[in-house]
């Protein structure tokens, strides 16, 4: 059955078919939550929303792009808006005590046996989800879409709705961008040994 | 090669992707040069952590709560369109929050009503306390 078909399906006949689309596209959804979220709770309620959205607009989708295209619009955008909730959240919490751990620390790699290594690698992993985070949106969703999901920059295009010219520059900044903050971030953290 | 056709195809490189004689221009430039090296260096650590994120998976019930919310949905309104969602909705708020201040202002005067003193006889009611009679005056009689 084709992604149409069970469109079809779903607006004419049996609204049950849209579990074939959730069982087809939940890994693509999650993993482009993943690149932007950075954390697998915080993925899987954005795909249920994602889904959820995308269920109750799906009378609107014209067929003019693919239903993936069309679908990893919709994520990107609730990623967005998710991040810039979280923003708000986390500038709330500079005023209040808590005493909740950071989800980002839940996510990082324990090693009993090699402690060293394993704070080197956690540092890594931290700096380069920070340099991630600090990159202008749309260099970030370009750099999601190519690096998380494996998009070909014609694809990319067609979800951000430009060019591939465009896109090819996006990533080129992007990287460019990514490397600046990581030798900024790693400059800092010796720094930080230094002193320690 | 010089350091701007390294940093070109150091993506390619990284990805094994470069032709074998210009693979190896690449290898022997940053060999040489420490400032590529560095580069290709963080690329390598940017890509390690995305290939570790992108191991991670969804729970296995994730789809299975998905649908199972969409089938409550289908349950209690088949079609949601913009009426229910936009329109519908904020309305019964308002309405229901209304109801429920004036529902609010009647049981407090209600409340208010009964909590007041039981009207006193006029004779009792014209008794001023600092002003009574001395007591010898009953006693007397």
């Amino acid at each position: 059955m084709t992604d149409n078909e069970i469109i079809n399906e779903v607006l004419n006949a049996d609204k049950n078919a849209f579990r074939f689309l959730v069982e087809r596209y939940q890994q693509l959804v999650f993993r482009t939550a993943i690149g932007f979220l950075h954390d697998s709770d915080k993925a899987a309620d954005l795909t249920q929303e994602v889904f959820i959205q995308a269920y109750l607009s799906l009378h609107r989708f014209r067929g003019d792009s693919s239903f993936s295209t069309w679908l990893y619009r919709i994520t990107v955008n609730a990623s967005l808006n998710k991040i810039r909730k979280f923003s708000v959240k986390k500038f709330i919490r500079l005023f209040e005590i808590s005493s909740d751990p950071d989800p980002k620390s839940l996510l990082t790699v324990t090693d009993p046996a090699n402690p060293e290594e394993t704070m080197i690698r956690n540092e890594n992993i931290e700096m380069v989800r920070k340099a991630l985070d600090s990159l202008p949106e749309k260099q970030r969703i370009a750099i999601v879409l190519g690096k998380y999901d494996g998009l070909s920059q014609k694809e990319i295009a067609e979800i951000m709705n430009t060019t591939e010219g465009a896109v090819e520059s996006l990533l080129q900044r992007a990287k460019m961008n990514l490397r600046k903050k990581l030798s900024a971030y790693e400059t800092h953290i010796i720094q930080n040994h230094k002193q320690a | 090669m010089n350091c701007r056709q390294c940093i070109h195809e150091i993506d390619s490189f990284h990805d094994e992707t470069l032709a074998p004689d210009l693979r190896t221009q690449v290898l022997a430039h940053l060999k040489e040069c420490s400032s590529c090296a560095e580069i290709y260096r963080l690329q390598v650590l940017i890509d390690e952590v995305i290939e570790q994120e992108k191991e991670m998976l969804p729970d296995p019930f994730l789809s299975t709560r998905i649908n199972s919310r969409i089938e409550k949905m289908n349950g209690r309104e088949p079609v949601p369109g913009i009426f229910t969602n936009r329109l519908l909705r904020p309305v019964l708020i308002t309405l229901s929050m209304a109801a429920a201040i004036f529902m609010g202002i009647i049981m407090g005067n209600l409340a208010v009503t009964s909590r007041q003193p039981v009207a006193l006889p006029a004779e009792l009611a014209l008794i001023n306390d600092a002003g009574l009679e001395n007591i010898e005056m009953f006693t007397g009689e």
